[in-house]
């Protein structure tokens, strides 16, 4: 019988940063075997197989969540998710974790996730490509660069289906306004004058980001 | 002695640049690899899978000091395909040739 998939605590803390957005995510962690049991050749394969099965999983239960009936979410020219009519979607995954989010466009009519994790090997990430306008105030460099990094990701999703231009990361200057540990907020501003309100969470070794439209309550 | 055209130096740092590439990405998938091997039982298992190298957003973006060692130019993150790529070729497939033609001028 196969295992069912996992909740995961990342699940929880998005739903704290979009509160009025519909949350489900799950990990899938408990459908792989332990990696040793599988020839190294073929874990890449296996693990790609049930991640595929997850994602699209979770996009079902997303959709029930939301009152929509269940429809195959195609992807645009650009790959960019082809959400319903009248709602605002997103979709992210970092290891075993998906994360997803939609919401009707009266409530935000922009929305994007990102998930990444701190893995030691940030100080490869330069700082001056990712974030030329500055970093948050945080004790360990790499990773605040890795934030930077996931923030942006998800203003790129977030501002895609408005402005339908692909973005650099210097294309997004965020303006960091911390309030406390954890948790970061900044104001993202993309080229073109859309402004998004960013918010990030550090809960080792996760990062959660969101952005979504500055018009909007969070 | 030939004189080489721009665009004849690109293509020769290309090479270099893929070679480097996969050498690379090597190292970080032997290194999860030995992780794997390495821990007794079978313990760890959600966790090492949360820690397998995947060639995503970030990794294409670790990778840039190499496209600047050999192209002059740190990768042009607009290039990175959005949801990542399923393989190192992929990802040299797809940005080699755009960071070529940007190197290029």
């Amino acid at each position: 019988m196969r295992a069912k998939f996992a909740s995961h605590f990342t699940v929880d803390i998005l739903r704290q940063l979009i509160p009025k957005a519909k949350i489900v995510g799950l990990s899938f962690a408990t459908r792989l075997p332990h990696p040793s049991k599988i020839a190294p050749k073929e874990r890449n394969n296996v693990f790609e197989g049930i991640k595929a099965h997850a994602v699209s999983q979770c996009i079902s239960a997303l959709l029930s969540a939301a009152g929509l009936p269940e429809m195959r979410i195609g992807n645009g020219p650009e790959g960019e998710r082809l959400w319903p009519s009248g709602f605002v979607g997103s979709v992210t995954h970092k290891g075993t974790v998906v994360l997803s989010t939609i919401a009707p466009t009266a409530l935000y009519s922009a929305i994007g996730i990102d998930l990444e994790r701190v893995e030691g090997n940030e100080g490869d990430l330069d700082p001056n490509v990712i974030a030329p306008e500055g970093i948050p105030d945080y004790s360990h460099t790499p990773t605040a660069t890795l934030l930077v990094l996931s923030a942006k990701e998800a203003v790129f999703k977030a501002q895609f289906p408005t402005t339908r231009r692909m973005l650099t990361f210097t294309e997004v200057q965020l303006d960091w306004r911390r309030t406390a540990t954890p948790k970061f907020h900044a104001v993202g501003h993309v080229f073109g004058g859309l402004q998004l309100n960013v918010s990030a969470v550090i809960a080792a070794p996760w990062i959660i980001t969101t952005a979504v439209r500055a018009d909007q309550n969070v | 002695m030939v004189n080489l055209s721009s665009s004849q130096t690109t293509q020769i740092k290309a090479g270099p640049l893929v070679s480097d590439i996969r050498a690379w990405w090597m190292q970080e998938s032997n290194d999860w690899d030995a992780l794997v091997s390495g821990l007794p039982g079978l313990v760890g298992g959600p966790d090492l899978w949360d820690r397998m190298p995947a060639v995503d957003s970030k990794t294409a973006a670790r990778s840039s000091h190499l496209f600047e060692k050999h192209f002059g130019l740190p990768l042009n993150t607009k290039l990175i395909r959005p949801g990542g790529y399923s393989s190192i070729d992929d990802m040299i497939t797809h940005l080699v040739p755009l960071m070529e033609k940007s190197a290029k001028g």
